[in-house]
C-alpha cells in the first residue's frame, strides 16, 4: 500500500542528517512531504516559500534555542502551524516549557518512534483545525454584534449593514465617509511582528475616538482601516474639519521597543451619491482617496484651523528630559528620521556574562546595529546596567549597558571595550 | 508499503547511517581537538564540544550506534555541570574511543 498523505510538515534541525532521516521516516510511514531547515533564518525562508501545516522543531540548534524559535514563529506569524518539539534532553522541565510557549507535543529522540512522531503531527493538525474551526464561529457570532472588539468602535459588520440601509432609503439624506488608513502599519508588523502591531492599531483608534466628529461615529472597515460614518451627505468642510480634528488626535510620536517612530493616519472622504452610487463604490472612492493621501500626505499645518493643538507626543524616557527648547520642527525631524542608524534582524545565540566569568545566561540576539543589540532571555530576567555579552559565533565578548528591558527583550548599546 | 518503496526506504536509512558514522569518525577527532584547546585556556571551545556529545546523545540511537549514547549523555552532562577538566578529559576520551571502537565493529 503506497500512503499518500500529503500532509506538509517542516523539519528543523541543526543535523542535516538528522533531519532527512525524520523526512524519511514521516514519508515512508505517513505520507507525509517534509521540507528541512537547520535554523530559524532558512525555515523562515521555507515558510515563505510554503505552506507547511506543522512545524517539527528540535529544541536545542546551534545558536538558539527551539523555544526563542517557537516564540519567534508565533510572534511572526498570525496563525502560525502548530509545533511539535523534539529534543534529545528530555527532561520534564523541557516539556513543561514547551507547553508552557504553546507548543503542540513534545517527542524526544531518543528511542524515537516513528509512530509516535506522526501521532503527534496528526493530532496537533487536527487540534489546530478545530480551534480554527471554532475561532471562525466565534468571528461569525462576532460578526453579529455592533461593537468591534479589536477597537471597541462600531463594528464592519455593524457600518457596512448600516449604510446599505441608508442608502436603501430612498427618502433618506444618504451618507458621508472619511476612510482612515495607518500608511505605517503593516510595516511595523513585519518588523516588530503581529502582536505589537495589532497593539499599536488599537491605541491609535482609541486616541482617534477622543476627536470630536461632529456627530459622526467610527467604525472598524476592514483590517488595519477605519472609517468616520456621517448619517447624511454632509458639506464636504464638515469632512475636512472632522479629517482635521483625526489628524491631530491619531497623529504621534510612539516608541515601540525604545524606538521611536511617527504614527500619521491618512484620509479619504467620499459623499453617497457624489462619488459612488453604491455602498461599496463610495467605500472604494474614500479608500482610494486615503491611498492617493499616504502618497502625498498633508501637514496639519496645512488644514483648514490649524494651530489650535498639536500632535499628541509619546516620548520614551530620554526625550521627557528635555530641556524645553525643542520644538516642533525638531520632533517632526526626528520622527521622520525614525531611525538613526540601520539594524539588521538576525537570530543569534548570546551568552551574557555577569560577576566576571562566573555566571553566563543564554539569550536570543533578535537584531544588531552599530551602536548595540537586542536581546531576548527565555525568563524574565532583569540584567546589571553593565554586562559583557557574547554573540556565539561572532568570537569576542563586548561590554554592554542597558538602555531599556520591556519584559524579555532588553536593548543594549555597546560601550567602550575594556581592556 | 508496497515492496519497491520499503527497498528504497530502507536503501536510504543504510546510507544515512553509514554517513551518521563517519560523521561521529570525525566528531572523535574533532572532540579531541576541542579537548586540547581547553585545557589550553580557551574555555568557550566548550559550547562546541557540548553540541557534538548533545548531537551524538540524540542521534546515535536511531542510526544504529546505541551504545554511543550513555557516554555522549554522561560528557554532556559533565559540562552542564562545570565538572572539573579532568573529568570532562575522562568523559571525553571515553566517548572518542567509544565511537572508534563502534566504527570498528560496523566495518
Amino acid at each position: 500500500m503506497t500512503n499518500t498523505d500529503g500532509t506538509r510538515v517542516a523539519i528543523v534541525d541543526d543535523d542535516p542528517i538528522f533531519a532527512e532521516h525524520i523526512s524519511s521516516l514521516l514519508r515512508q510511514h505517513a505520507g507525509m512531504n517534509a521540507v528541512t531547515a537547520s535554523n530559524g533564518s532558512q525555515l523562515f525562508k521555507r515558510l515563505d516559500e510554503t505552506d507547511v501545516e506543522c512545524i517539527v522543531l528540535d529544541y536545542e540548534l546551534q545558536g538558539e534555542t527551539g523555544l526563542s524559535l517557537g516564540h519567534a514563529i508565533r510572534n511572526k506569524f498570525e496563525n502560525p502551524p502548530p509545533i511539535v518539539m523534539l529534543t534529545g534532553a528530555g527532561s520534564e522541565r523541557t516539556a513543561a516549557k514547551a507547553f508552557r510557549m504553546g507548543f503542540a507535543d513534545y517527542v524526544p529522540k531518543r528511542n524515537l518512534h516513528a509512530e509516535e512522531l506522526v501521532w503527534a503531527i496528526k493530532t496537533a493538525i487536527t487540534s489546530q483545525r478545530e480551534e480554527i474551526a471554532a475561532h471562525s464561529e466565534t468571528e461569525r457570532l462576532r460578526a453579529q454584534q455592533r461593537v468591534d472588539s479589536l477597537t471597541g468602535l462600531a463594528s464592519a459588520s455593524f457600518v457596512t449593514a448600516r449604510l446599505h440601509e441608508l442608502a436603501a432609503n430612498h427618502n433618506g439624506e444618504g451618507f458621508s465617509l472619511l476612510a482612515i488608513t495607518m500608511r505605517q502599519l503593516d510595516e511595523y508588523r513585519i518588523e516588530f511582528g503581529h502582536k505589537i502591531g495589532e497593539k499599536i492599531f488599537r491605541d491609535f483608534a482609541s486616541r482617534i475616538s477622543n476627536a470630536n466628529l461632529h456627530g459622526g461615529y467610527l467604525g472598524h472597515l476592514d483590517a488595519h482601516k477605519l472609517v468616520c460614518v456621517i448619517e447624511h451627505v454632509c458639506d464636504d468642510m464638515l469632512l475636512k474639519e472632522i479629517e482635521r480634528e483625526l489628524r491631530i488626535a491619531g497623529t504621534a510620536n510612539i516608541d515601540v521597543n525604545g524606538i521611536v517612530t511617527s504614527l500619521a493616519p491618512a484620509f479619504g472622504r467620499a459623499h453617497f451619491m457624489l462619488h459612488g452610487g453604491t455602498v461599496e463604490e463610495t467605500i472604494s472612492h474614500a479608500l482610494d482617496a486615503a491611498q492617493q493621501d499616504e502618497a502625498t500626505p498633508q501637514q496639519i499645518d496645512d488644514m483648514p484651523n490649524a494651530g489650535a493643538r498639536q500632535p499628541e507626543t509619546h516620548r520614551p524616557e530620554n526625550d521627557r528630559r528635555g530641556d524645553g527648547a525643542q520644538d516642533h520642527q525638531g520632533e517632526d525631524r526626528r520622527g521622520s528620521q525614525r531611525r538613526v542608524e540601520q539594524r539588521f534582524r538576525v537570530l543569534k545565540r548570546g551568552k551574557i556574562t555577569v560577576n566576571g566569568l562566573h555566571s553566563t545566561i543564554d539569550c536570543l540576539v533578535r537584531n544588531i546595529s552599530q551602536s548595540g543589540v537586542r536581546i531576548q532571555v527565555d525568563g524574565y530576567f532583569a540584567p546589571p546596567v553593565r554586562f559583557q555579552l557574547e554573540i556565539v559565533g561572532d568570537g569576542r565578548r563586548r561590554w554592554v549597558e542597558k538602555r531599556w528591558q520591556t519584559g524579555n527583550d532588553i536593548g543594549l548599546q555597546y560601550v567602550e571595550e575594556e581592556a | 508499503m508496497s515492496a519497491a518503496s520499503l527497498k528504497q526506504f530502507q536503501e536510504q536509512q543504510a546510507i544515512l547511517q553509514r554517513q551518521y558514522a563517519a560523521r561521529a569518525l570525525k566528531d572523535a577527532d574533532q572532540m579531541e581537538m576541542l579537548l586540547d584547546n581547553f585545557e589550553q585556556g580557551q574555555p568557550h571551545v566548550l559550547v562546541e564540544l557540548r553540541h557534538l556529545a548533545h548531537r551524538l546523545a540524540g542521534g546515535s540511537g536511531v542510526f544504529g550506534l546505541g551504545q554511543l549514547t550513555q557516554p555522549a549523555l554522561d560528557l554532556e552532562h559533565s559540562i552542564d555541570n562545570c565538572e572539573e577538566e579532568t573529568q570532562i578529559r575522562a568523559k571525553t576520551t571515553a566517548l572518542a574511543d567509544h565511537i572508534r571502537q563502534a566504527a570498528m565493529n560496523k566495518s
